[in-house]
C-alpha cells in the first residue's frame, strides 16, 4: 500500500519497491516521511530514469541506484544489500578511488566527468575489472547546499576491452608485419609521413632508420614521386589495393645504381572507422627471378636463330599434338618438301599422315613422357612431299624441351640427312673453330714493333692490360716504363737480349697499372729480318695471366703452410691413391713422401679398420665433411699408434667431389696418459669402494661431487637417489642444520670439517658417524676440491652415553645419603652446637665441612658430564655484574674466617648470562684462591670494565703456578702440586668447568702467576647496556 | 573429614630423609606428619588439614610432579602450597611449571629449609 509520504516512489520499478519495503527507521535517514524534499524529488527522477543512476544522500552518503544501474552491480555482489547503506561501507574496495571525487563535489566543487575509468568493483562473486564513464554531481538541499552526490554512469567495460583487443591485435600484426623476409613500409596521411619501415626495407633502398621515419616519403625518395605518387593516391581514394609486378626501380645499392626489379603491394590501412587514412607497402625483391627470365628469354631467342639458322634440319614439335613450332629452311627445303604455310601452327602427324604407319609417333610420345632423348643412326623415313613420297636415311634425335618448372613440352628434332652428313659436320667444326678463335683473340693482345724506329703499333686490348683506356696512345717507352722495376733489367731486357740472338722472344713479367695494381703479364713474340739477317721487327702477343700467378702464389703459399705444419696432411684421391703427404706424415708414419704418394692409404690401415676407410671413402663422395675422430693406424715400423682424424672433402670449380684431406694427428703420448690416469682412478676407485669408511668428493664450493661404494652399501640408496635427492637426505633430520653450518663455515674458511652425525642406515636405523674433511690444496695453496671421511663411531658413542648416564645416576644416588647426612649434623650443630660439649661441636663442625666437600665434588661430577654431553644449558638473563659479585664475596666471607677477601674496585655494569653459572664461576675462584693460599690471609676481588668487557679478576698470595703450567690448569683432571708435591683435594676439574662456562657465555678466562708468589685469575665477559 | 590438623605434610620413598625432615621442622616448631607413597598421601590429605606439602620429585615409579599437578587441580587440595626437593639442580623449573610454590636443591642446608618454610607459611 502506497502513503501519501512514499508517492514519490510511484513507478519506481523493482528498486522502487525496495525502498518502501525497507526499515528506513534504523538508518540516519529515518522514516520516509520525513525525507526532505530535495531527496524526495531526486529519488523520483532516478527511479523513474531508464539511464544508469545512483545517489549517494546526507553526510553519511546513504547509497540509492535504479533498475538500470542495477545489472552493474552483478550477481552474488551488492545488490540489494547497499542499499540505504553508507558509501563507504557499500564501496570499500573503490573508496580510495571514489572518496575523494564524493568528497570534492559535496564541498562545493564542481561535477566530475571521468571516461573510461578502470574502477574494479566486487560483483559476481569476485572483484572484477570493470570500467566506467561517469559523473559525479551535486544536489542541492533545502538550504542550499550540497546535500547528495548524483552519480550517472554508464558501464563501459565492453567498450574498453574491444578497444584494447583490436589495439594489440593491431599491434601484433605491425609486430609479426615487420619481421618478415619482405620489404615494408607504414606511410600515413595524404602527404605520406613514414611511419615505420622495417630492416629489410631501409636495407634496400640504402637509408638509416634515424634519418628516414617520420620523414615525408617523396621528401627522401624525390625519384619515385612521378611515378609512385598517383598509384598511392589512387590507393587512398578507390580503398583498392593495388598490386604492381616486376616494377624495375634505379636503386642505389653500395653507391652503384643498379636496376632492381619488385613485386608491390599497396595496401590501404583502414581505421576502426572504415576511414583509410595510411598505406602499408609491401615490396618483395625478384630482380634474381627477372634477370633469370630475361636471360632465359634470352637464350630462348638464341635457341630459335640457333635452329633457325643450322645447316642441319631441325624443327620443334610441341605438346602431345606435336604442333610443328618452328622448322628451319633446311628442314622444309630438304626434308620436308612443303610449303612453310601448310607446316608452322599444325599438327605434324596431320600434316604428314604417312608417319602414323612408321615407328616415329610412339617414339615421340615417348621422349615425351619419360623425358630421354632417343637417338638413332641410318634409320629410315618416308616423308610426303609435294614432289610424292621421299625415302631417307637419317641420323636423327629427339630430345625433350623442358619448361623452367622443370615438364617436357615439346621435342626438339634433329635430322641429317646421311648423305650431307659429313659436309654439315665440317660446316659445323668450321665454325666452332672460328668462334675459339675469336675469342681468344679478345684476351691476347697483339702487338708489332719496329726495331728500328721502335715505333709500335698494338690492339686495343694492350693498352687495356696496361691499365689505360682503350683508346689511349702508348709510345714503347710509355710501356717500358710501366714494367716492375724488379723485373725490367732481370727479365725482360734478358729475354730482349736472348731474342736478338735466337729470334724468339717470351717472358713473363710485372707491370706497374696507373692506379699502382700489379699486373703479371705473358709476353711471346718472334723476330723478323731483313734480307741481310738485320732483326728488323719483333711480332708478338701479349696475355694478363695476373689471376693464375695469384693463384699460383696462393698455392705456394697454402703448400708451405701444409708442409709446415705439426699435424699430418695428406691428400688422397676417391679411390684411396695418397696424392700429397707432408713432413709431418712423415714423422708420424716413417714412409716419405715419395714412398707414399700413388699408394693406396689403405697401407697404414690396420686390417680389421679396413671397412671404416671404405664408410669414410662412400660418405666424402656425397660430399660430405667427418668429424674429428679418434682411430688407430699403422707406421712403416708396424707400430700400431692412436691417431686423431679429420677428414675432408676436396672439391673441383664445378663443386664435383674429386678427393679428400686428411689432417692426422699422433695421439699415442696423449692416449696412453688417459690410460694411465684411468688406471690409476680405476684402482682408487677400487680401493676407496673396499674401504669400510665413507670417502667423499666436494668441489670448492661444497658440492659433493664423488662417494664411493660404501656409502650407497650404507644407506641403499643408489648414485642417482643420492644425486636428485642429496646426500642430506641420509643425515639425521636433528643433525642437518648445524652440518650445513659447519660445512659451509669449512667451505668458507678453509679450515677443516669436523663434525659429529647420524646417517640412516639402509634398514632405518641411524649410526654415529665421524666424518672429517681436508681442503687439497694446489701448488699455490689455492683450494682445489675436499676430500671427507666418514668413520662410524656408534659403539664408542653407546658407551660413551652408557658412562655419562652412570655418573648421572651415581652423583644423583649419592646425594640422598648426604642429605641426610648434612641435615642430621645441622640438626645437632642447632640443638647441641651452643652447648658446653667442645668435642662434639668441633666433630660436628669438622663433618658438616667434610658434606661440604662432598657435595661440592658431586656437583662438578655432574657438571663435567654436562658438559661433555653438551647439555649444560643456559638460563640466559640480563643481570647486574658488580651485585652478584658483592654477593657472593658478602656470603663467602661469612662462611669463611681464614682469609679477608677485598673487594678492591667495583665496577658498576650489566652482563647477559646465566646468574647461578657466572656466581659459581667466581665462587670457585675464590674457593681456589683461599684453598692454594693456606700461608696467606688476603684475597683480592676486582671487577673493571675493559673494552667493552665486564673484567673479573681474584688474587691470590700462594703457591702460585709455575710457567710451564699455566697452560694446562685448565684442562680436565689437572691437579697443582704444592711444595713437595703435596696435592690438594679435589678432582681437578673446577678450572676446567669455569672454562667452558665461560666460553659458553663468548667470555675469556686467563691467569698470571708466579710460582711462590700467588696467582691473579681474570674472567672477562662482554658488557650489555 | 578432616578433624585433625597438621602445618605440614612431607612425602619422601626415603624414610630417613622423611625423619630427617620431620626432625628438622618439628625443631622449627611445626606439627609434621610423613607418608612414603602417593596414596598414603591422597589417604592423609582427605583426613587431615594442612598447610603446606614437601615432597620430592622423583619417587620409586612416581613423578612427583604429576601428583602435585593433580593436587592443584582438585578444588579440595588446590590451596594447600607444594614445595618440592630434589637432587637434580635442574629440576626447579618444571616443578614450578607443574605447579610447585617452591624448590629446594638436595642436599640442603637446614637454615635454609626452615627459611623458606618460614616464608610460605607466615
Amino acid at each position: 500500500m502506497h502513503t501519501a509520504q512514499d508517492r514519490f516512489l510511484n513507478g519506481g520499478g523493482n528498486m522502487g519497491k525496495l525502498i518502501r519495503e525497507k526499515n528506513w527507521r534504523t538508518t540516519s535517514l529515518g522514516d520516509i516521511s520525513l525525507w526532505p524534499q530535495s531527496l524526495r524529488t531526486s529519488l523520483s527522477i532516478i527511479l523513474n530514469s531508464k539511464f544508469p543512476m545512483f545517489l549517494f544522500w546526507g553526510p553519511q552518503l546513504i547509497c540509492f541506484y535504479n533498475d538500470a544501474y542495477r545489472p552493474s552491480l552483478g550477481n552474488d555482489g551488492k545488490h540489494p544489500f547497499i542499499l540505504g547503506v553508507p558509501a563507504q561501507k557499500a564501496w570499500p574496495e573503490i573508496w580510495h578511488i571514489i572518496g575523494a571525487l564524493i568528497d570534492n563535489v559535496m564541498n562545493g566543487g564542481e561535477a566530475s566527468w571521468s571516461e573510461d575509468q578502470l574502477i574494479p568493483i566486487f560483483r559476481n562473486g569476485k572483484i572484477e575489472d570493470v570500467y566506467w564513464t561517469f559523473s559525479y554531481s551535486p544536489v542541492y538541499n533545502e538550504e542550499g547546499k550540497p546535500g547528495g552526490v548524483f552519480v550517472t554512469c554508464n558501464e563501459t567495460t565492453g567498450n574498453v576491452l574491444n578497444l584494447k583487443k583490436l589495439e594489440e591485435s593491431d599491434k601484433k600484426f605491425r609486430n609479426t608485419v615487420m619481421q618478415a623476409p619482405v620489404s615494408i613500409v607504414i606511410l600515413r596521411g595524404r602527404d605520406f609521413v613514414i611511419e615505420s619501415a622495417n630492416d629489410s626495407y631501409l636495407e634496400l633502398i640504402d637509408k638509416k632508420e634515424k634519418e628516414f621515419i617520420g620523414q615525408k616519403l617523396f621528401d627522401e625518395l624525390p625519384a619515385a614521386k612521378e611515378t609512385v605518387e598517383p598509384l598511392l593516391l589512387g590507393v587512398m581514394d578507390s580503398g583498392e589495393p593495388f598490386n604492381a609486378t616486376e616494377l624495375k626501380v634505379m636503386l642505389n645499392r653500395y653507391g652503384k645504381k643498379e636496376p632492381g626489379y619488385f613485386n608491390l603491394v599497396y595496401q590501404p590501412l583502414r581505421e576502426a572507422d572504415g576511414s583509410i587514412n595510411g598505406i602499408m607497402v609491401v615490396a618483395s625483391e625478384v630482380t634474381e627471378q627477372v634477370k633469370l627470365k630475361f636471360s632465359l628469354q634470352e637464350s630462348e631467342k638464341q635457341f630459335r636463330n640457333m635452329v633457325m639458322q643450322s645447316p642441319i634440319p631441325m624443327t620443334i614439335f610441341r605438346g602431345d599434338d606435336h604442333i610443328i613450332e618452328i622448322a628451319n629452311n633446311v628442314m622444309i627445303r630438304d626434308i620436308w618438301r612443303r610449303e612453310p604455310s601448310e607446316l608452322i601452327g599444325r599438327k605434324a602427324l596431320e600434316v604428314f599422315p604417312e608417319l602414323n604407319d612408321q615407328k616415329y609417333p610412339e617414339l615421340l610420345k615417348k621422349v615425351l613422357h619419360t623425358g630421354i632423348a632417343h637417338r638413332e643412326y641410318e634409320s629410315v623415313a618416308y616423308v610426303q612431299g609435294d614432289d610424292g613420297m621421299k625415302k631417307f636415311y637419317l641420323d636423327y634425335e629427339y630430345a625433350p624441351l623442358y619448361e623452367t618448372d622443370g615438364s617436357i613440352s615439346g621435342v626438339m628434332i634433329t635430322v641429317n640427312d646421311v648423305t650431307e652428313r659429313a659436309e654439315a659436320r665440317g660446316k659445323l667444326k668450321e665454325a666452332e673453330e672460328r668462334i675459339r678463335l675469336a675469342a681468344e683473340a679478345s684476351q691476347l693482345a697483339t702487338w708489332d714493333l719496329d726495331l728500328c724506329t721502335r715505333d709500335v703499333i698494338y690492339s686495343p686490348r694492350l693498352t687495356e692490360i696496361f691499365g689505360h683506356k682503350e683508346s689511349a696512345i702508348l709510345s714503347h717507352q710509355d710501356l717500358r716504363n710501366q714494367i716492375h722495376p724488379d723485373d725490367i733489367h732481370s727479365i725482360v731486357e734478358k729475354a730482349f737480349d736472348a731474342a736478338l740472338q735466337n729470334g724468339y722472344y717470351s717472358y713473363e713479367a710485372r707491370l706497374v697499372c696507373p692506379d699502382n695494381n700489379i699486373r703479371w703479364i705473358r709476353t711471346q713474340g718472334k723476330v723478323y729480318y731483313d734480307d741481310k739477317n738485320v732483326p728488323v721487327r719483333l711480332l708478338g702477343t701479349m696475355m694478363d695471366i695476373t689471376g693464375a700467378k695469384e693463384d699460383e702464389e696462393k698455392i705456394a703459399k697454402f703448400a708451405a703452410i701444409v708442409q709446415s705444419s705439426n699435424d699430418g696432411i695428406i691428400s688422397k684421391t676417391l679411390e684411396g691413391i695418397v696424392t700429397s703427404w707432408n713432413d709431418s706424415a712423415q714423422r708420424i708414419f716413417g714412409y716419405t713422401g715419395a714412398e707414399m704418394t700413388g699408394q693406396p692409404i689403405s697401407k697404414l690401415i690396420p686390417e680389421e679398420r679396413l671397412e671404416e676407410e671404405q664408410d669414410i671413402l662412400a660418405r666424402l663422395k656425397k660430399g660430405e665433411m667427418i668429424d674429428t675422430f679418434e682411430t688407430q693406424r699403422i707406421t712403416k715400423q708396424k707400430n700400431l699408434i692412436d691417431v686423431s682424424l679429420t677428414v675432408s672433402p676436396i672439391k673441383n670449380i664445378s663443386g664435383n667431389v674429386i678427393g679428400a684431406s686428411k689432417i692426422i694427428r699422433d695421439i699415442t703420448t696423449q692416449k696412453l696418459n688417459e690410460r694411465l690416469i684411468k688406471e690409476s682412478e680405476q684402482k682408487f676407485r677400487l680401493l676407496a669402494d673396499s674401504m669400510p669408511q665413507f670417502i667423499w668428493i666436494s668441489d670448492v664450493l661444497g658440492n659433493l661431487n664423488y662417494f664411493n661404494q660404501t656409502v650407497f652399501d650404507y644407506s641403499g640408496l643408489s648414485p642417482e637417489q643420492i644425486n636428485e635427492g642429496g646426500w642430506l637426505q641420509i643425515i639425521h633430520p636433528d643433525d642437518r642444520e648445524e652440518n650445513i653450518k659447519q660445512w659451509q663455515y669449512a667451505i668458507s674458511t678453509g679450515e677443516p670439517f669436523f663434525f659429529e652425525h647420524r646417517f640412516q642406515h639402509k634398514d632405518g636405523e641411524y649410526r654415529w658417524q665421524l666424518s672429517r674433511a681436508v681442503p687439497q690444496k694446489d701448488e699455490n695453496g689455492k683450494i682445489q676440491m675436499w676430500v671427507g671421511t666418514s668413520t662410524d663411531i656408534d659403539e664408542i658413542k653407546k658407551h660413551e652415553q652408557q658412562k655419562d648416564d652412570f655418573i648421572k645416576m651415581a652423583s644423583h644416588e649419592l646425594k640422598t645419603p648426604v642429605t641426610t647426612i648434612k641435615g642430621y649434623v645441622q640438626l645437632l650443630l642447632k640443638m647441641h652446637g651452643a652447648g658446653n660439649d667442645a668435642f662434639l661441636s668441633s666433630s660436628l663442625l669438622t663433618i658438616d665441612k667434610q658434606v661440604g666437600k662432598l657435595t661440592k665434588l658431586i656437583t662438578d661430577l655432574l657438571d663435567l658430564t654436562k658438559i661433555e654431553t653438551g647439555s649444560l644449558h643456559l638460563n640466559n638473563e640480563r643481570f647486574n655484574l658488580a651485585e652478584t659479585v658483592k654477593e657472593i664475596v658478602y656470603d663467602l666471607q661469612t662462611a669463611i674466617p681464614t682469609h679477608r677477601i677485598i673487594l678492591l674496585e667495583l665496577a658498576n655494569g650489566y652482563v647477559h648470562g646465566d646468574k647461578d653459572r657466572i656466581s659459581q664461576v667466581i665462587n670457585n675462584l675464590i674457593t681456589n684462591a683461599i684453598k692454594y693460599s693456606p700461608g696467606a690471609n688476603n684475597i683480592i676481588v676486582e671487577l673493571c670494565e675493559k673494552d667493552s668487557n665486564m673484567v673479573v679478576s681474584v688474587q691470590d698470595f700462594g703457591i702460585g703456578i709455575a710457567q710451564q703450567e699455566q697452560h694446562k690448569i685448565f684442562e680436565r683432571f689437572y691437579r697443582v702440586a704444592g711444595k713437595d708435591e703435596k696435592t690438594f683435594p679435589g678432582f681437578g676439574i673446577g678450572l676446567f668447568i669455569v672454562n667452558e662456562i665461560i666460553s659458553k657465555h663468548n667470555g675469556k678466562v686467563r691467569v698470571e702467576s708466579e710460582k711462590d708468589k700467588g696467582s691473579k685469575f681474570y674472567i672477562s665477559l662482554p658488557r650489555v647496556f | 573429614m578432616q578433624d585433625k590438623t597438621v602445618d605440614i605434610v612431607i612425602m619422601d620413598d626415603d624414610a630417613d630423609i622423611c625423619l630427617l625432615m620431620k626432625n628438622v621442622l618439628k625443631f622449627a616448631g611445626y606439627t609434621v606428619q610423613t607418608c612414603s607413597t602417593p596414596d598414603s598421601l591422597t589417604k592423609t590429605v582427605a583426613e587431615v588439614h594442612t598447610k603446606l606439602i614437601i615432597m620430592d620429585m622423583l619417587l620409586a615409579g612416581f613423578d612427583g610432579r604429576e601428583i602435585c599437578a593433580s593436587l592443584k587441580k582438585r578444588p579440595l587440595t588446590s590451596n594447600i602450597k607444594i614445595m618440592m626437593m630434589s637432587a637434580h639442580p635442574d629440576g626447579e623449573k618444571s616443578c614450578l611449571l607443574a605447579g610447585a610454590d617452591l624448590f629446594v636443591e638436595k642436599p640442603f642446608d637446614i637454615d635454609t629449609l626452615i627459611a623458606k618454610v618460614n616464608q610460605i607459611l607466615k
